[in-house]
């Protein structure tokens, strides 16, 4: 891969903070380039995927859809990461993400990552510890938010969600913020 | 039953070996609880990990909301509570108390930072392990909100 450390460390300093001088190496020799065109799904939603995107290059947008319908959640830029979920627990993306303009990305797969685990534990476990906390908060602002006001419970008959004013809105909010869109306040 | 034994039949470690399981087992006490034992509240911080070995565990939520107390699940033997608290000290959203007796092992946040140290491949494979529920967690919520807002009833 082309990035230097010195790049690296500007333009993913949560990242690299992590790691020192020998780790970094390491972590940018076990990540591949993956060049996406225009229009092209990086992740679909529901397919399986096992990596952590970087982005180093244009916008992708990131969406939810349906057969029927699309929900627009945002957008990630150069210096965002992306497949948080799936680089802890390879599966099903939880949405689509398109390239807007020819772009670059740095690809981290599970496997990749797991390897550097014997080399680099304090690196590896710290990374892992950083991404768990990420999941953490975003589970806790669903959780709070679930748990205010809309939430569904058991034998109340007010439960029909679609008799909620706003529930769109609010159910788009709570998407932006689980994927990383828009800023948690706990 | 020896812990590390019973750790050894759930899924969700299956990725330790046996002989970090039992040194994980070692690190966890197991202790009987009465009915009504709070193991985790929503007023307090937790520090603490179980893993339930008999009996029922209910949830709750309470603070902060319009409704009530709201029960949340019952969860029961094999079932896990406090596991963020091992990577993240916030308050919890939820409370956990016992329905009946419960037996169940429990690990200190302190115990596993010991464990960070001196052993490191052990926590770093109980920390995946805690991602993986994690993601498990993060996936069923996404999928039921991606529901909720695609259903032609929400939409319509």
């Amino acid at each position: 891969m082309n990035m230097t450390a010195e790049a690296f460390r500007e333009q993913f300093p949560a990242i690299a903070e992590h790691c020192g001088p020998g780790g970094l190496d390491d972590l940018l020799a076990a990540m591949e380039t993956r060049n996406v065109h225009a229009g092209e799904a990086v992740t679909t939603y529901g397919e399986y995927c096992d990596s952590l995107f970087l982005v180093t290059g244009e916008k992708l947008v990131s969406q939810i859809t349906s057969e029927k319908e699309t929900i627009r959640l945002g957008t990630h830029k150069k210096g965002d990461c992306l497949g948080e979920v799936n680089i802890l627990d390879p599966g099903p993306s939880t949405s689509t993400v398109i390239a807007t303009d020819d772009c670059t990305l740095l690809v981290l797969t599970h496997d990749a990552f797991r390897k550097l685990e014997r080399p680099h534990p304090q690196m590896t476990g710290n990374i892992l510890r950083m991404l768990s906390s990420t999941m953490i908060e975003r589970c806790r602002v669903a959780d709070r938010l679930l748990f205010s006001k809309y939430a569904y419970i058991e034998g109340d008959k007010d439960n029909d969600s679609g008799k909620h004013p706003g529930l769109i809105d609010w159910g788009r909010d709570m998407l932006q913020k689980l994927h990383g869109h828009k800023e948690i306040n706990l | 039953m020896n812990i590390d034994e019973y750790l050894q039949s759930v899924p969700l470690f299956s990725e330790m070996t046996n002989d970090e399981l039992k040194i994980l087992g070692q690190s966890m006490v197991v202790k009987d609880y009465p009915d009504s034992y709070l193991f985790i509240s929503e007023d307090g911080n937790t520090d603490t990990f179980y893993v339930i070995l008999e009996g029922e565990v209910e949830i709750t939520h309470e603070k902060d909301t319009e409704r009530g107390l709201q029960r949340v699940s019952t969860i029961g033997q094999g079932g896990m509570i406090g596991l963020h608290s091992l990577i993240a000290h916030h308050r919890p959203m939820v409370s956990c108390h016992a329905k009946g007796k419960v037996k169940a092992a429990f690990l200190p946040s302190s115990a596993f930072n010991l464990l960070y140290q001196y052993n490191t491949r052990l926590p770093h494979h109980f920390q995946m392990i805690v991602a993986k529920q994690l993601a498990a967690d993060y996936r069923n919520i996404v999928d039921e909100l991606r529901e909720m807002m695609l259903t032609d009833d929400a939409a319509g």
